[in-house]
């Protein structure tokens, strides 16, 4: 049996290459906890309403985890919590949100699951459907934007003062590198910043995972067993791939390249001033840069194929009731 | 000495050198470590662990950024 090079004790489950040792489950716990909860203390403030963004896989269950974890020892911040699912109708997503409301309830926090279908009026399954094979734009894509949408409004409307999100050092650095190879420097400094402002309703976000390899997040989800979807969506592409494949290669090289890159991006955008006027959709009120944002530019494109007008505010009834449904620590 | 190791690939059997270690594996699969967590009789195993005869490998899909389609998002 291979030990543990920390403990000396356990069986080694994961190989950190940049440090050149072998972990035991626990030893990489710590580990990983360390990194979150820095990143939490750094981000949050006391009696923040922390809104975690839970599909039920492996990042963001482990994000609602560390984040329960960092409530319970930091009784003080008197910080409230909620857990919440955009379940964007995929037959993929069903078994992602029987998972996500399981370790919600194992940990004692509130967990409600809105549809994409109720807020935006469609769903990822039906636009599969119905799009064109031929079609420019894959439903991946449509997907993105009106989720991240869908998340932004629930948080907003719910009462959050922040969004955790599950978001890894792999997405983090392959989102920077596309922003840089895009010369979308507005991007870059919006990705890598943390800015405690509600701006024209957006709400501020915290990742505790940035400093975290994916690998280290599947290892320790299925080493401790931890309840998450594993699966993979059926409709996931684009340009990230042939990113992540080329940084995946250097890192393989010169092991650790990827926590320096994440530190140079995030220096470099902290030299940076944001050029992006953020203002009201003219149809839906949302948060956006254009006079309509690109959630109802997609809606309006897609009216064509669903056969009905989608181009219209966000329907949140649901949400706003679901305002007192806090979890305090 | 033993000179191989018998184990399960994805469900057949194969033999291996007695000093194939888990993270031999990946370049003998053509996978990525960072796409592919390879598991050794259901667990993660560190990758400089050595294999041993009848152990199971398996292994998961760790990352959502892989298509089945070949174009970008953008331009299908």
């Amino acid at each position: 049996m291979r030990k543990c090079d920390l403990c000396g004790y356990n069986e080694a489950v994961y190989t950190d290459h940049s440090r050149g040792i072998s972990v035991c489950a626990d030893c990489l716990m710590r580990s990983v906890r360390r990194r979150a909860w820095q990143v939490l203390k750094d981000e949050l403030v006391a009696r923040d309403k922390v809104m975690i963004a839970h599909s039920g896989g492996k990042d963001s269950s482990l994000a609602l985890l560390l984040t329960k974890e960092f409530a319970d020892a930091h009784s003080d911040m008197k910080l409230s919590l909620l857990s919440v699912t955009v379940d964007e109708g995929t037959f993929y997503r069903k078994a992602s949100v029987k998972l996500a409301e399981k370790l919600a309830n194992e940990l004692g926090v509130r967990h409600r699951t809105y549809t994409m279908e109720e807020i935006h009026g469609l769903s990822i399954e039906e636009l599969d459907f119905m799009l064109p094979a031929d079609w420019k734009r894959s439903p991946c894509t449509y997907c993105g934007v009106l989720r991240r949408q869908a998340l932004n409004a629930i948080a907003r409307e719910i009462g959050a003062t922040v969004v955790v999100t599950g978001h890894n050092l792999d997405d983090l650095v392959q989102t920077a590198a596309m922003n840089l190879s895009r010369g979308d420097i507005n991007a870059l400094v919006k990705t890598l910043r943390h800015e405690r402002k509600m701006e024209e309703g957006l709400v501020p976000r915290v990742r505790p995972l940035k400093m975290v390899y994916e690998r280290e997040v599947a290892t320790l989800v299925v080493a401790k067993k931890i309840p998450a979807h594993l699966g993979k969506c059926p409709f996931t592409q684009g340009m990230r791939i042939g990113v992540r494949r080329e940084i995946d290669d250097l890192e393989d090289h010169i092991p650790g390249i990827k926590v320096k890159a994440l530190q140079t991006f995030s220096l470099i955008s902290h030299g940076l001033s944001a050029d992006v006027q953020l203002r009201r959709c003219r149809v839906c009120g949302e948060p956006t840069t254009t006079e309509m944002c690109k959630a109802c530019q997609f809606k309006k494109e897609l009216s064509t194929f669903l056969h009905r007008d989608l181009v219209r505010p966000l329907n949140l009834e649901r949400v706003r009731r679901d305002r007192d449904l806090w979890t305090r620590t | 000495m033993k000179g191989t190791i018998k184990v399960f690939l994805a469900g057949r059997e194969v033999e291996l050198p007695w000093n194939t270690m888990v993270g031999d594996l990946y370049g003998m699969l053509g996978v990525s470590k960072w796409s592919t967590l390879l598991l050794v009789n259901g667990e993660p195993r560190a990758d400089d662990s050595y294999l041993d005869d009848e152990d199971v490998i398996t292994w998961l899909r760790i990352t959502y950024h892989e298509s089945p389609r070949k174009s970008s998002g953008e331009d299908r």
